[in-house]
């Protein structure tokens, strides 16, 4: 187990995620093609461009790939102010401030790339949205494997998303599912091989995307 | 076995041929030109070769910024590209169709064979490599009757054969330049057809290389036809002495009488004895009025009995004369003789009827001169002896008087039949009238341009060497379909061991690796030792007597 998390898990902030089966957000706005969920520890969002699953139902499970990541103070009409004096800098200000945690939140948006019915993965949009206050958890790797195994066709969904640098969520979640599958490469060449068939037209794009996920591998 | 896939069928037109887009996971260097695929259709399975292989990219973005170095991360990136952005175009010509008995279409009984194509497979169509029961289905497999396995594709262990039956029914090419093997891929052929037995052989053989051994270009001895098939194979000379220095025992020596020269010897002779154009008049005058014996005559006249004979018969003493002198060159000839008792040409044409094979060497006597006049000599007496049979058949309608086919091998065909020659000589109307006589010829050439255009358009199967002058490639696709995609298949063969074959005798051209001539093959056409053969020979003389007493 500890060997899954360090996989899983990059560090943020010095503290690490929670391991998938529990949940790490909960539902706050819901839509067809996204959902914005708050983060249940503060700073402890999936990161960008992992996949995360919420369980609607018994039968349906919607997938999303997390493409926005933020956080503020809980009242959106009042902002944040600075904390930091003499040498009280950094974490030091979260330990003098025990109330920062219940003033500011993290939430993190997911576009939704296929759903599950039964034993059934589809990668498209799922006929109802997951439900409001509902648990969102990160994916185990085998979900990740067999998502990804399934078909490329989410790829496109995240292609169409609106207000997200679209580019750099294909790049960081193509790094993210290289390095969970583990498979030296082979998915990024299929991957790569999928985009390259989407991005036909634009040669540019598509060189600049394949040059962003490759990055990471040598680190994974 | 499932076949390899290759790609799948993306353009093209019958008239064009057509274009498949090469999948991904093939290498590109793996295709070949002349390569034998299959695209199974809806109805049809279609059999195609290769004309071209071409690099084409769905974006031309990719070719003005192409990734970096293999060596930099961009390595990845000419991964991702290859087969998807940038990919191959294969050029197909499709030859043939057959029935794809895997659809639920009814089919006429001649939709099971090999057709020529005459339409093209849908869209997105799968193109694969053929596999060896493609191969069978349609070149056949060697059975060693019908089929014979000439050689194997240039990238597969799969035979290809000749279909010897539609092979001996024309005459036939083996062209190529000089060392690219003609004569190895001659002698395999002729090997094939003398074991199936579908049709007896008279080779004039201008080198000696057919009948007894003989070196191949390493140098090591080869088995000659007469060591392979014993006494079905006589060797017949024109040379003795040079060949029982060589240790051939010949069957006979051929002597040519000066009366079993004829006028069309003299015609064919016009290059080599640099003759005017008035002599072959003269010529056909001293045959009119002299009869059979007009070159002896001639020859024995002295000046003042040619004026006067001139004067008599209103010929022109002045080419008679000249025509005289040049036909001294023939008299001179070691195996010309005056006259002799009993002509050994009714030997060789006893053997050939009773259906036994003849070799003619020509020892030392390789002059041009000497080839073609014995070669000329013995094909008119043998075309006018099958001609008569024929018409005797016609009469009886008797199946037992159907004459053997006749297959007459000659080197330096060219020289028989160019332009000129082909016209006027029997070469030139064996070419042209076919079987209808049961004679072919077997053309065997390295400059094929040289020959009448008239005689290759009928020329059944042509296998063809390397070739580099453009009019000799001209020359080998005269009257064939696809010339201009065979011409690239052909450009592209080895100066060894590798033949183009298309024609009459196979469904389809064919690029092939030939098959060796060695250890391996004597044993595959059940040719015994010669040791054997002989024995047995004798045992059958002891049991039935001996023909020839």
């Amino acid at each position: 187990m500890t060997d899954f998390l360090e996989r899983l898990v990059p560090h943020l902030n010095g503290r690490v995620h929670a391991p998938s089966s529990s949940p790490i957000g909960e539902i706050v706005e819901s839509s067809t093609t996204e959902f914005l969920a708050q983060a249940v520890e503060l700073d402890l969002a999936p990161p960008f461009g992992a996949l995360v699953e919420v369980a609607t139902d018994d039968a349906l499970t919607v997938y999303g790939v997390v493409a926005h990541v933020q956080t503020a103070g809980i009242d959106p009409g009042s902002r944040a102010i600075m904390r930091g004096h003499d040498d009280v800098r950094d974490e030091r200000i979260y330990q003098e401030n025990p109330d920062l945690p219940l003033v500011l939140r993290t939430t993190f948006r997911a576009i939704v790339v296929g759903f599950r019915v039964g034993q059934t993965l589809h990668q498209f949009l799922p006929p109802r949205p997951p439900r409001l206050h509902y648990s969102v958890s990160i994916c185990l790797p085998e979900t990740v494997h067999n998502f990804a195994a399934s078909s490329l066709d989410y790829l496109q969904a995240l292609l169409n998303a609106a207000e997200v640098p679209v580019d750099e969520l294909l790049a960081a979640n193509l790094r993210y599912t290289a390095a969970q599958i583990r498979d030296d490469g082979a998915f990024l060449q299929l991957a790569g091989r999928e985009l390259a068939q989407l991005l036909r037209a634009d040669y540019g794009r598509l060189t600049s995307i394949l040059r962003r996920c490759l990055a990471p591998i040598e680190v994974a | 076995m499932t076949p390899t896939r290759l790609g799948l069928l993306v353009a093209g037109s019958v008239a064009e041929g057509l274009s498949a887009r090469l999948d991904p996971q093939v290498a590109i260097e793996d295709v070949r030109l002349g390569k034998f695929v299959k695209i199974v259709g809806q109805k049809y399975e279609y059999f195609c070769l290769v004309t071209d292989v071409q690099l084409d990219s769905a974006n031309p973005d990719v070719l003005r910024d192409p990734p970096g170095d293999p060596g930099t991360v961009d390595v990845f990136l000419r991964q991702v590209l290859s087969g998807t952005t940038t990919y191959a175009l294969i050029k197909l010509k499709p030859e043939l169709m057959l029935a794809n008995t895997a659809s639920d279409t009814e089919f006429d009984e001649s939709d099971l064979t090999p057709r020529p194509a005459r339409t093209i497979p849908p869209h997105f169509s799968s193109v694969s490599e053929a596999t060896q029961t493609d191969f069978e289905r349609v070149f056949g497999r060697d059975d060693g009757k019908n089929h014979f396995q000439i050689g194997q594709p240039i990238d597969m262990d799969v035979p290809v054969c000749l279909d010897l039956r539609r092979f001996v029914e024309r005459s036939n090419g083996i062209f190529g330049k000089s060392g690219t093997g003609k004569s190895f891929l001659t002698r395999l052929i002729l090997c094939g057809v003398i074991k199936a037995q579908a049709a007896v052989n008279l080779i004039f053989d201008m080198h000696s290389e057919y009948g007894w051994s003989a070196k191949n270009e390493e140098g090591t001895e080869v088995k000659g036809l007469s060591q392979l098939f014993g006494s079905r194979v006589a060797v017949y000379t024109l040379d003795m002495e040079s060949a029982r220095k060589r240790g051939v025992l010949p069957a006979g020596e051929i002597k040519i009488a000066l009366r079993e020269i004829g006028v069309a010897d003299i015609v064919l002779l016009q290059e080599e004895l640099r003759l005017h154009r008035t002599a072959v008049e003269a010529a056909t005058l001293c045959e009119d009025k002299l009869g059979q014996d007009w070159v002896a005559q001639l020859l024995d006249m002295d000046g003042p009995q040619l004026v006067d004979w001139a004067n008599k018969e209103g010929g022109n003493h002045a080419s008679l004369s000249a025509l005289r002198s040049k036909l001294r060159l023939i008299d001179r000839l070691p195996f010309v003789e005056r006259s002799l008792e009993r002509s050994t040409l009714d030997q060789v044409v006893a053997q050939l009827e009773r259906g036994q094979h003849v070799v003619l060497e020509f020892g030392r006597q390789r002059g041009l001169l000497a080839y073609i006049l014995a070669a000329n000599v013995i094909t008119r007496r043998l075309h006018d002896l099958w001609v008569k049979k024929t018409e005797h058949y016609w009469n009886t309608k008797d199946e037992a008087d159907r004459p053997r086919p006749l297959m007459i091998t000659i080197e330096e065909a060219h020289k028989f039949l160019n332009v000129e020659a082909a016209r006027q000589t029997t070469f030139g109307t064996i070419a042209r009238e076919l079987r209808k006589f049961y004679v072919t010829m077997l053309v065997v050439d390295q400059r094929p341009s040289g020959i009448d255009a008239e005689v290759l358009s009928q020329i059944g199967t042509r296998i063809t060497c390397q070739l580099n002058d453009e009019r000799d490639i001209d020359a080998i696709f005269t009257g064939v379909s696809g010339g201009p995609h065979l011409r690239s298949v052909l450009a592209t063969l080895d100066s060894r061991e590798q033949a183009l074959v298309l024609g009459h005798a196979v469904p389809m051209p064919m690029m092939v690796r030939t098959r060796k001539y060695d250890p391996v093959f004597y044993a595959a056409i059940g040719a015994e030792g010669p040791q054997v053969v002989s024995a047995r020979a004798r045992r059958y003389d002891e049991i039935f007597g001996n023909d020839d007493d």
